[in-house]
């Protein structure tokens, strides 16, 4: 379909709407809405994820929110009041690219603009809209005036246009409010949560890794604020991840560090993430509550109401405890303990020290993908469960790696390899979440008394069991299927020869 | 790209004002819409204040898309075109005359559309024939009103019975209950009656109201002139409701 024309003009000072509408009268009738200068949020997720997809995302005093993108919007809805996740949001489009981009984390404001904008339309004899426009000011800059031909309607737009060139006009580039943010200096900064940490595979491993774990812990404690102000649970969960990241490099690459420091931290570590632990768990409940209240027949949702309240409660406990740790002097003197040991200059006590990281971690990744190949052939419907909780913890190791060493390898050939882990670990992560669960449950059907919640709790446990057992049927051709030789050859070749490359 | 056809064999019954409001809320909550008013009565149409073109275009509606392009017109909400009908329209089942032609025509004419839109409406013409034949092809649903009385109920089912004669797939249909009053007991009756005899009806009913009477004089969909009255938030619910159905597949992450 050929493109609708659009055009884009700069208005010279003083222009007036009423001579455009005098230019316009035998077309119509132009209707401009009454302009008023407002003050709209930017808001984005703590990431700052929708920046980062090269949208913006505005709310205007009365939660009109609009989604930004290539100088236009393109979606826009009312939000309801207060909102600040995408699932509170109405079902639509919007929402859609929302739960895409910003995951479970809130909306916050990160930015202020002062806009004024104004639509126009022209009306046709019929009452019928045949050319929109919209006019625009920003801070100081000149007013400007974009007009979008209708479909079926190309003939009055030409006769708009002209009208506005003729009233001196000047066509020029589309708005972009992006561009007007990043000018303003209060674009806001993604963070990644995935590197890249800025080492180079020559380098030695000691150095890289001190470096990688200093920017790990860094990124853990950048958390800490949206966790004391409990913004939404993604600044819990991100604290835990990162620093459980940094134990696992640590001990992954512990040969090419002083035989101590990993014992030295990994106790500070595993304190610091163990008191979120229970809050974690409370969170996942709730956040999964819909699915849950949705597993029970209606006779059953009084005590799982019970449940919710008892659950909540417990969460604000775990809430409270986690803030006084955060804040304590004990907590403050372990952070700047642990960054002493990391920042501390390279010792190269270590056989691997001083060798280059690459290599090292080429090594790694490759043995220890070998390993979980072998443990994955050996795995049938009759295997223990426990084996398969370790293999998952073998392969969300290996994905680390991956991810933390991402940077030395062409990107291209990484991808595909992380791919088919990412579709393991799905499965085995679902698999390890509903035991997990039916545990969490069972620890609270002990502690109730009340005979309603304790049905609602026994119920939903049956139901994830027999989730259990449906997902334990998969993880064998997921597990066949990472072990593939394809796969095989393919890790071999990129970490192999890597390896003997720099030999 | 979805299809969505509005159909009942019985005219009155509330097709028009369903294609027109969920048209309007499937474009205002971001899916770029098309409303095809297939019936000549141009109902639809006039409802979005769109005048069919002058030319009788009717009889090449199904030869190429692009001439199909050229008769769309923009409405006066974002994300929402329309395509007016016209007089020529009622020769359809003479162009629809032969098996292969209602099994493809009118299928293939929309996917040329599949990268301009995520959704198109029908507005169907309260018939069963040819043309009809070739929505059920083309559609991926087919939204039923059914105005809870006995009569309506054996309409309900004859179309059941179309289906399965033809072979389409019945899991497409979705009935509704529309002009409901819930002061008559014979409504209440039949609508507890029908859900349990046929499953898919959707929770969501459009009530009788005054306000979606009204579309003709304000010609515009119930939001726009009585957004907080019942009959604008029944179709946002039947809206919400078919939202799983309607929504496109997600894009591939770059």
């Amino acid at each position: 379909m050929t493109a609708l024309a659009e055009m884009n003009f700069s208005l010279p000072q003083g222009f007036d709407t009423q001579a455009l509408q005098a230019a316009l009268r035998e077309q119509g009738e132009l209707e401009v809405a009454r302009g008023r200068r407002e003050q709209v949020d930017v808001l984005d997720n703590f990431p700052a994820d929708i920046w980062r997809s090269g949208a913006l995302l505005t709310r205007n005093r009365s939660d009109r929110l609009q989604w930004w993108q290539q100088g236009r919007t393109e979606h826009e809805l009312d939000a309801p009041a207060e909102s600040r996740f995408w699932w509170q949001l109405p079902a639509g489009a919007l929402r859609d690219r929302l739960a895409e981009t910003i995951g479970l984390w809130s909306l916050q404001v990160v930015a202020r603009l002062s806009v004024q904008r104004r639509g126009l339309v022209l009306r046709n004899g019929d009452g019928k809209i045949v050319v929109r426009g919209e006019w625009l000011e920003l801070s100081d800059a000149a007013a400007r005036l974009s007009l979008r031909a209708l479909r079926g309607y190309a003939g009055e737009f030409d006769q708009a246009r002209d009208a506005l060139l003729e009233l001196g006009a000047q066509p020029g580039a589309a708005f972009d409010l992006r561009q007007a943010l990043f000018e303003s200096e209060d674009a806001p900064e993604p963070i990644n949560l995935k590197g890249p940490y800025a080492i180079h595979s020559g380098e030695p491993a000691e150095d890289a890794v001190r470096r990688m774990a200093v920017s790990m812990f860094a990124q853990a404690r950048v958390f800490e604020p949206g966790v004391i102000d409990d913004l939404d649970t993604e600044f819990v969960h991100q604290y835990r991840v990162s620093l459980r990241k940094l134990r696992s490099l640590l001990g992954l690459m512990k040969s090419a560090l002083p035989p101590e420091l990993p014992g030295q931290v990994k106790q500070d570590l595993a304190r610091m993430a163990s008191a979120m632990g229970t809050l974690r768990d409370l969170d996942v409940f709730l956040l999964d509550q819909d699915d849950y209240r949705e597993m029970l027949p209606a006779a059953f949702q009084g005590g799982f109401d019970q449940l919710l309240a008892q659950i909540r409660k417990d969460r604000q406990r775990a809430l409270n405890t986690t803030r006084r740790q955060l804040k304590s002097q004990a907590y403050a003197q372990r952070c700047s303990h642990l960054d002493s040991l990391l920042q501390a200059p390279p010792r190269y006590a270590a056989a691997a020290a001083s060798k280059p990281v690459g290599r090292i971690a080429s090594g790694r990744i490759l043995k220890r993908y070998q390993r979980i190949r072998q443990a994955s052939l050996a795995v049938t419907a009759g295997t223990p469960d426990e084996q398969v909780h370790e293999i998952r913890i073998e392969c969300k190791k290996l994905r680390y790696m991956l991810e933390f060493f991402a940077e030395l390898y062409p990107r291209g050939r990484m991808k595909p390899l992380s791919r088919a882990l990412k579709r393991l670990q799905d499965v085995l992560g679902r698999f390890n979440d509903v035991c997990v669960q039916q545990e969490f449950l069972a620890a609270y059907a002990q502690r109730s008394s009340e005979p309603t919640q304790s049905a609602a709790i026994h119920g939903l446990i049956a139901v994830l069991h027999q989730d259990q057992v449906r997902v334990r049927a998969r993880v064998e051709s997921e597990l066949g299927s990472v072990a593939a030789d394809e796969v095989a050859a393919n890790f071999s070749a990129m970490f192999g020869r890597n390896r003997s490359r720099e030999e | 790209m979805k299809v969505v056809a509005c159909y009942s064999m019985k005219g009155g019954v509330g097709k028009t004002a369903t294609a027109v409001n969920l048209s309007y809320w499937a474009a205002s909550r971001g899916l770029r819409t098309l409303l095809i008013d297939l019936d000549a009565q141009g109902a639809s149409s006039f409802y979005f204040r769109v005048k069919p073109g002058r030319k009788k275009w009717g009889k090449r509606f199904f030869q190429a898309y692009e001439g199909l392009l050229a008769q769309i017109r923009a409405s006066d909400f974002e994300d929402l075109d329309v395509l007016p009908a016209h007089l020529s329209f009622r020769n359809f089942d003479a162009l629809l005359a032969t098996l292969e032609k209602r099994k493809t025509r009118l299928r293939r004419i929309l996917k040329g559309l599949k990268n301009e839109y995520d959704l198109i409406v029908l507005d169907c013409p309260p018939t069963i024939s040819h043309l009809s034949e070739a929505v059920f092809n083309a559609a991926d649903l087919v939204l039923v009103p059914v105005i809870p009385t006995t009569l309506s109920e054996r309409t309900y089912e004859q179309l059941l019975e179309f289906f399965a004669d033809k072979g389409y797939a019945s899991e497409s249909v979705i009935p509704f209950f529309s002009m409901v009053q819930r002061q008559k007991a014979l409504h209440k009756a039949t609508m507890a009656n029908m859900r349990q005899r046929h499953s898919g009806f959707l929770d969501g009913v459009i009530p009788f109201a005054r306000d979606i009477e009204s579309m003709g004089e304000h010609r515009a969909p119930v939001a726009v002139f009585a957004a907080r009255k019942p009959a604008s938030k029944a179709y946002i619910g039947m809206f919400d409701e078919l939202w799983p159905r309607l929504r496109p597949k997600a894009k591939k992450k770059r």
